[in-house]
């Protein structure tokens, strides 16, 4: 067999694992994002395809990131900022430091834990905006705080990458993360400067009748601020959210959304495939205990997030708890620190399999919390009062 | 009597009207266009659902509710004429060449006559817009002027 066909019956067979994973999760209601991992794990690495295979997941993870930025204005937080920030503090100081503890004594250095202490302390976007969704519970009163949370977390996101991708380049901790808070500063200054000087034609760009235009123009731009951030030692996924930040500022946001969601549904998917491949089967099973200690400790400090959020929040106890149940479920930022973490650090394969076990856990458990959230709050709390 | 209007990252918009029998009325606004009316009724924590509909039919209801029409609200070329003077919505389409371009740069007012008086924009309306106001597609431009100055301002609308 010539390597060209086996390329294709490589891609081939991906995309049919795919279609599987995303019939799967129509059936059972889940979330696709731990099937495409599940998916993965026994699935050999492709040979002849393996630079397709990288450059689909990396466009994935960057599209993914330019549509988050996209949806995240600074414009718009800043509305709410002074409710959500205190918030959002909170949420990290519950999970991000015991994450760290969490790190050390599973025996990772602390590099390491510092990547699995992002990955515990992320919710995932994707899994709980679907879960409102399909619940119907958009008019809730939780449902700003705990939207609200998500978004402050992209933001955590963006500093987390900048900081660990620099430290983990090397150099001493305090130098490297000065030095990755400045590109980022950088990149963000040429992006807005960029954006600012070139308005018209990038608005007439955006605001094409062809829809050819706009669809090359913005995967160039993404494929391209990806390589200046990687060239700058920050990640490429970094950069595209904040192109993403950059262009969600214009009257264009919707008709970016729509012109890139179908690369980015294939896109992303292979990406979590392409981590699931990568995880070493050797190395689940010795995971799947200390995961299991991971989704046990880290749901409950969300719990403990979301009742105080919705208590500083004022928020009525029935939605104090449905906030609370509503945040378990960790799925595409972790994903990313694992699969950055196993590109970068030593310990990166072990810490790959422990974030894959974790984060199917977790989005599998956290979306029943999340499904169940109002029948959990009426369990706890009781049921409606009646009209009095 | 205030609406209040909200952001849902991901989902889209939230407005809540406080209505004088002591509830509050909520309309999501999805950005696919689906709309979801719930209610709060008084000394009531969660929302009940009232309704959904499609973007379709939330503007034909609109209309009835705004006018007791059963006409959808025509947002696109809304015409008044009080002798001699017109006011008319102009929309901006994305191959306009206005776009991106303020309304200094295109001399409105020495071209064609007619005055901006308001921009609308689902982003939120700009009553008044200053000469530093930058058009966008989809936009839609509030207009006034004689008959001729909103033509003229139209045609300047149109070219590409």
């Amino acid at each position: 067999m010539s390597a060209h066909t086996t390329l294709l019956l490589e891609v081939g067979g991906l995309l049919a694992a795919l279609l599987a994973a995303t019939l799967l999760a129509r059936w059972t209601g889940q979330s696709p994002i731990p099937l495409f991992i599940l998916m993965g794990l026994p699935l050999n690495p492709p040979r002849e395809a393996a630079d397709v295979v990288g450059f689909l997941a990396t466009l994935g993870v960057s599209l993914l990131l330019f549509l988050i930025g996209l949806e995240f204005s600074p414009r718009r937080l800043a509305k709410n900022a002074r409710r959500l920030l205190p918030a959002g503090v909170m949420d990290f100081l519950l999970n991000f430091p015991l994450g760290m503890v969490a790190g050390r004594l599973l025996g990772f250095s602390w590099l390491a834990a510092a990547f699995l202490a992002g990955a515990v302390y992320m919710s995932s976007s994707a899994i709980i905006s679907r879960g409102v969704l399909e619940a119907h519970r958009g008019a809730n009163r939780e449902t700003e705080p705990l939207l609200g949370l998500l978004v402050v977390e992209d933001i955590a996101v963006a500093v987390l990458l900048a900081l660990l991708t620099s430290v983990a380049a090397g150099g001493a901790l305090l130098a490297a993360g000065a030095v990755g808070i400045a590109k980022l500063a950088l990149l963000v200054a040429c992006l807005l400067g960029a954006a600012r000087l070139l308005r018209r034609p990038l608005w007439r760009l955006l605001g094409s009748d062809s829809s050819e235009v706009l669809l090359l123009f913005l995967l160039g731009v993404v494929v391209l601020t990806g390589a200046a951030s990687a060239a700058l030692g920050l990640s490429e996924a970094l950069g595209a959210f904040l192109v993403g930040t950059v262009l969600g500022d214009t009257p264009y946001r919707e008709r970016i959304e729509q012109t890139l969601l179908p690369f980015q549904q294939l896109s992303a998917a292979m990406f979590f495939i392409a981590f699931g491949i990568q995880i070493d089967l050797a190395e689940v099973a010795p995971s799947l205990l200390p995961a299991l200690a991971l989704l046990v400790v880290f749901s409950l400090t969300k719990l403990a997030t979301g009742l105080l959020v919705g208590r500083s929040w004022g928020l009525p106890r029935r939605a104090t708890w449905r906030l609370g149940l509503s945040l378990a479920p960790r799925g595409e930022f972790s994903i990313l620190l694992g699969a950055l973490a196993a590109a970068m650090l030593v310990e990166g394969p072990r810490l790959a399999a422990l974030v894959g076990a974790y984060v199917v856990l977790s989005a599998l458990t956290g979306a029943v919390l999340l499904h169940h959230a109002d029948r959990l709050a009426v369990a706890v709390v009781g049921p409606r009062q009646a009209l009095r | 009597m205030e609406i209040r209007e909200a952001e849902l990252p991901g989902i889209g918009r939230k407005f809540s009207l406080a209505t004088s029998d002591g509830s509050d009325v909520v309309i999501v606004v999805h950005s696919t266009g689906k709309r979801e009316v719930f209610r709060f009724l008084p000394c009531e924590d969660d929302p009940s659902p009232v309704l959904e509909l499609s973007h379709e039919e939330a503007r034909a209801i609109a209309g009835v509710l705004a006018g007791g029409q059963a006409e959808p609200v025509r947002e696109d070329a809304m015409l008044q004429i009080m002798q001699g003077l017109h006011l008319r919505w102009v929309r901006v389409s994305g191959g306009s060449r206005v776009v991106g371009r303020t309304i200094r740069d295109l001399r409105v007012r020495e071209r064609t006559g007619a005055s901006v008086i308001a921009v609308a924009r689902r982003t939120g309306h700009v009553p008044n817009p200053g000469p530093e106001e930058v058009f966008a597609p989809g936009d839609t431009v509030i207009v006034m002027g004689r008959e001729e100055q909103v033509r003229a301002f139209e045609a300047l609308m149109a070219q590409s």
